[in-house]
């Protein structure tokens, strides 16, 4: 990136926010509508002040953390079963395609009768938001690894569990990172959602808080940090993603 | 069709392979291969020269048998090295470890492994290139890789299945001699699939050719001309018009009986 394309790119966010704070400090329009920048910046000194703010965001994070694991494992251990058994696949592939035609959030009410308003209802939400791409991801890394290098493998005496660990799992691990990414995405949009539907801590908490005390400068600040942090997690995995990936023949890796 | 009295390192009697389908690849094909000894399969495309490396190979089955060094082959065997007409190294793997593949898959690893893929990568001339990946190594080089890969591991038989057919004129002349001049200093039997004229009659002892659908036994040549042979020189020349006949390439029809081989 050249600096001309960095000063390109920082030009319109920069002109948003001096129209946008000086609106805001000569009263275009009314400050309980749209707080101005400087606003949104007193509230979160304030509530990193206070605590308040890192709490609510321990909290979401660590929703976000335990149902990604629980979608990643899910998504991993179906995934490679149905991607090395025909049978399993034949019989249980189908039934997850069906699953699929479902908006993962439709299940939300369901989830709340089953496991109660508490943690679990979340945590399954999102583990069920990120699931489904690792799962897509990783059957299609393992049906598409190439018939070819397998052939190579048996050519040198690979039985199949050595096939599996030298050349099948190396390569669908990109097809699976690209599920990690996809379902880390998804993961954001289901935390937000599950802590919408009730929740008394949390970034999404804080949205929805906000609006309920007619002070919109805490709904943004809680926008402006699923922003920050969301693009934070996707940064990690695409730098595990150039890591790892760094022999793939293909334009920058994912970007 | 014995060689010379030779011993014979690879045998096959009555070979043939059908398809769940019906289409037969080759008939009744029969040959013995002598150690140390370049033989070249020759034909037409759908001839079935591939599919019968594929069946010596193990990574097809057909009918017939096949003994090498007398022991019958009914499958994939660690002794039948096959070398594909694509490099198929693993993109994840550097040059030298793709190199290595073979052997680590036979359970040879540190020091031993390490000296014997370094000594395979300079007689392909990779010396310097270990460590780059397989997306930055040109057509050539990758070929090479998949050559010391093969060999590293010492078979006793080396199958190519038209090896160099991917690669332009001059690096496939190069390999040529690559090959060449590995097999002067192994003397490893191999046995190579081509459907580049020239290229069997630089390089081989004897070609069988193969003709028709189902591919049968047209005729078997012996090339006599000392190695390392003169491109283009006029014995070869003879030979490839006659290849060319037998073929049927040249427009006019002549048996092979006829034209009196």
């Amino acid at each position: 990136m050249t600096l001309k394309s960095v000063l390109l790119g920082v030009l319109l966010p920069v002109l948003i926010l001096l129209v946008w704070e000086t609106g805001s400090r000569l009263r275009w329009w009314q400050p309980n509508i749209l707080p101005g920048p400087g606003d949104i910046a007193q509230y979160m000194v304030e509530s990193v002040r206070d605590g308040s703010l890192l709490k609510n965001i321990g909290a979401t994070v660590s929703r976000l953390a335990v149902g990604f694991l629980l979608g990643l494992g899910a998504g991993l251990i179906f995934g490679s079963v149905t991607g090395f058994s025909r049978l399993i696949s034949h019989l249980v592939d189908p039934f997850i395609q069906g699953m699929r035609a479902i908006p993962s959030i439709a299940w939300a009410p369901l989830f709340l009768i089953w496991l109660g308003i508490g943690e679990a209802s979340k945590v399954a939400l999102i583990a069920l938001g990120v699931f489904f791409p690792i799962y897509l991801n990783l059957v299609a890394g393992f049906h598409g690894v190439d018939r070819k290098l397998i052939e190579v493998g048996r050519v040198h005496g690979l039985g199949s569990l050595a096939l599996i660990s030298r050349i099948i799992l190396p390569a669908a691990l990109p097809a699976f990172l690209t599920g990690v990414r996809g379902g880390l995405g998804l993961g954001w949009m289901f935390v937000v959602a599950a802590e919408l539907l009730g929740a008394s801590r949390g970034l999404g908490f804080l949205l929805d808080y906000g609006q309920n005390i007619s002070r919109p400068e805490i709904t943004l600040s809680s926008i402006l940090l699923f922003a920050i942090l969301g693009k934070l997690t996707d940064a990690l995995v695409v730098a595990l993603q150039r890591r790892v990936l760094s022999w793939q023949d293909t334009l920058g890796v994912a970007r | 069709m014995a060689s010379r009295g030779e011993t014979a390192v690879l045998a096959a009697v009555d070979l043939s392979r059908t398809f769940p389908n019906g289409t037969a690849a080759f008939r009744g094909l029969s040959f013995r291969i002598a150690e140390g000894e370049i033989v070249g399969i020759l034909g037409t495309s759908g001839c079935g020269k591939s599919t019968l490396l594929r069946v010596i190979a193990g990574l097809d089955r057909g009918e017939g048998s096949i003994t090498l060094h007398g022991d019958q082959i009914t499958g994939l065997s660690p002794r039948i090295g096959l070398v594909f007409q694509e490099p198929r190294l693993m993109p994840w793997l550097t040059v030298k470890q793709n190199a290595a593949f073979g052997l680590s898959a036979r359970g040879v690893s540190g020091e031993e492994r390490e000296r014997r893929v370094r000594a395979w990568l300079n007689l392909v001339d990779l010396e310097g290139f270990e460590d780059l990946y397989p997306k930055e190594c040109s057509g050539g080089m990758a070929q090479r890789v998949a050559l010391a890969r093969c060999l590293a591991t010492r078979p006793e038989i080396l199958l190519l299945d038209e090896p160099f057919s991917s690669l332009d004129a001059f690096t496939r002349m190069q390999l040529q001699d690559v090959l060449f001049s590995i097999w002067e200093e192994l003397r490893t039997t191999l046995i190579l699939v081509t459907h580049d004229i020239d290229e069997a009659l630089y390089l081989c002892d004897r070609i069988l050719v193969l003709r028709g659908q189902p591919g049968t036994l047209a005729c078997e040549m012996r090339v006599e001309l000392p190695r390392p042979r003169p491109r283009g020189h006029e014995e070869l020349g003879r030979l490839k018009e006659r290849i060319l006949v037998i073929l049927d390439l040249n427009g006019h029809h002549v048996t092979a009986v006829e034209y009196n081989l």
